[in-house]
């Protein structure tokens, strides 16, 4: 079986892929369980300067596989919670984290995205949270949105929900850095380099001072989130809407 | 705009649309002539018509995280200005007039303010305003309370309360729920007035359109999507942010409103006032 997140060590920049090309690298529960193992294997690894996360082929992230999982409230709450660890094990890592984003990143897909402290793309990708579109409540994305653009824009962005492009996002401060679609990986690349070779003691204190000033992510409130996110996909509005997107039925007229 | 029920409180109207915005309502500020400024009946029929959509949004009758709205439940409202401004703030006029040099009306008018956004705010419905031109002072942060804010190039937004020796405090933590504390706290302590553009680049405004006569179909179609969300999804998530941003935690706000208050009734507070009514021509 293929693993579901590559690991690439080069210079002491860790690069983890998605790698899940055919599904567009949606968040199973299998893909997101194998991030947080990642994720704790980065933050022990002391070799590790820089985390790049990125996706295989040509989507960074679909965003959460919903297929399976519709009527299946415990796994469903279980891949929320354990996304909502994935983020806060982001946030709290002493290494810088970049985002580098190919092709799309939607709704949980986007939510990783804006967890990093850099995020790169390009004019092309389409990037954002569909979730109340399909009847979901973006409430995991919520606080960590907030933070990277501020409540305000955070506000319009999930209330109004669909999808901007690359420039729209990085005028909105959603991603950081914009470059060619072709060179992006190369951009990555030297901004990984350049984060590396910064004093390690000196990025991972401004880290925690920035976390202490946005009074951190606590866990308590990720939690909220996730139950608050469960709850709503449980109901009659995101079921009703899920199904007609993922099983729709055998069209009878015409 | 499309066949309704219109409610009318002296100059202030609501419309509860039937056709193709149901689910919507539209508050209309409606004293053209005078830039839609806000005096005790602008207030009237402001807190008439919030009282009114507390009622069709059905605010405080279910909980958004464990039910859903009723199906009649007005998901949506938009809050426009009639004529060239959306609202050109305070009744500067009547105040100047005010003789009595604690400035009781100056602290009823900021009460009220406060309410009215607190309240607006509350509302477990997504709500967007539409500003063609000046939306300034307490306009300005009517236009703050609201989810969305759509403009035009023509918009002018800002506080510039500091004239008339009043600090703009009572404004402050919704508007830097709105665009961080960084550009809060220059365009209060600057009262500096900005256009659309800037507007659009600080997170003051959500969506510009072209001019001010696309502006209203443009809001119209964004009324429209919103009320293509899940009805349910869409007020849980505004519940969970306003719960995150604590823009109206009463705290938050009784300190910012005792701020501003603070600041009527100072000795040279009536005169600052009066000169700049009297000079308010050549600004």
């Amino acid at each position: 079986m293929p693993e579901l997140i590559h690991i690439d060590d080069r210079d002491g920049i860790r690069t983890l892929s998605l790698n899940r090309p055919e599904a567009r690298n949606a968040l199973s529960l299998p893909v997101i369980e194998a991030l947080e193992s990642a994720l704790a294997a980065t933050a022990a690894d002391p070799a590790v300067r820089v985390l790049v996360l990125r996706g295989e082929g040509k989507s960074f992230c679909a965003g959460m596989d919903l297929r399976g999982v519709i009527d299946d409230p415990v796994r469903m709450g279980t891949m929320l919670h354990t996304l909502a660890r994935c983020s806060l094990a982001i946030r709290s890592l002493r290494v810088p984290a970049i985002a580098c984003v190919r092709g799309a990143a939607i709704g949980g897909g986007c939510g990783l995205m804006a967890t990093c402290d850099l995020a790169l793309t390009h004019a092309e990708a389409r990037l954002g949270y569909p979730e109340v579109d399909l009847g979901i409540c973006p409430a995991v994305v919520a606080p960590i949105l907030m933070r990277r653009i501020g409540a305000g824009r955070a506000r319009a962005m999930l209330l109004t929900g669909g999808v901007v492009d690359g420039t729209e996002a990085h005028r909105l401060g959603l991603a950081t850095h914009l470059a060619p679609e072709a060179d992006l990986e190369s951009a990555a690349r030297s901004l990984a380099e350049r984060l590396a070779a910064g004093g390690a003691e000196a990025i991972a204190t401004t880290k925690a001072w920035l976390a202490d000033l946005e009074s951190e992510l606590d866990a308590q409130t990720m939690r909220r989130a996730a139950d608050l996110s469960a709850r709503i996909i449980q109901g009659p509005e995101a079921q009703q809407r899920l199904r007609a997107k993922f099983a729709p039925p055998p069209r009878t007229d015409g | 705009m499309s066949a309704g029920r219109t409610q009318a409180w002296g100059p202030v109207t609501l419309e509860l649309h039937q056709q193709d915005l149901h689910g919507a309502a539209t508050l209309t500020l409606r004293d053209p002539e005078r830039r839609n400024v806000m005096g005790p009946p602008l207030f009237d029929g402001l807190e008439a018509a919030i009282l009114q959509l507390e009622q069709w949004t059905a605010a405080g009758r279910f909980h958004p995280f464990s039910e859903s709205p009723p199906d009649d439940a007005v998901r949506v409202v938009l809050v426009r200005g009639e004529g060239s401004a959306f609202c050109a703030g305070f009744d500067l006029g009547l105040l100047a007039e005010d003789p009595d040099p604690a400035q009781p009306l100056l602290a009823s008018f900021l009460r009220r303010l406060g309410g009215c956004v607190r309240r607006l705010r509350a509302l477990p419905a997504t709500s967007m305003a539409v500003v063609q031109g000046p939306a300034l002072a307490g306009g300005c942060a009517l236009a703050m309370a609201c989810d969305l804010t759509l403009a035009c190039p023509e918009a002018r937004l800002g506080y510039p309360v500091h004239a008339i020796g009043l600090s703009p405090a009572v404004s402050g933590p919704v508007l830097a729920a709105r665009v961080g504390a960084g550009a809060a706290r220059s365009l209060l302590v600057s009262g500096e007035i900005v256009d659309g553009a800037r507007a659009l680049a600080m997170g003051l405004v959500h969506q510009l359109a072209p001019d001010p006569a696309s502006l209203h179909d443009h809001a119209r179609q964004v009324a429209a999507q919103l009320l293509a969300k899940g009805p349910r999804a869409l007020a849980a998530t505004r519940r969970w942010l306003l719960e995150l941003d604590g823009s109206i935690d009463a705290a938050a706000c009784s300190s910012a409103l005792q701020a501003s208050l603070a600041t009527t009734g100072s000795p040279g507070g009536r005169s600052m006032l009066q000169s700049a009514w009297s000079s308010r021509g050549r600004r």
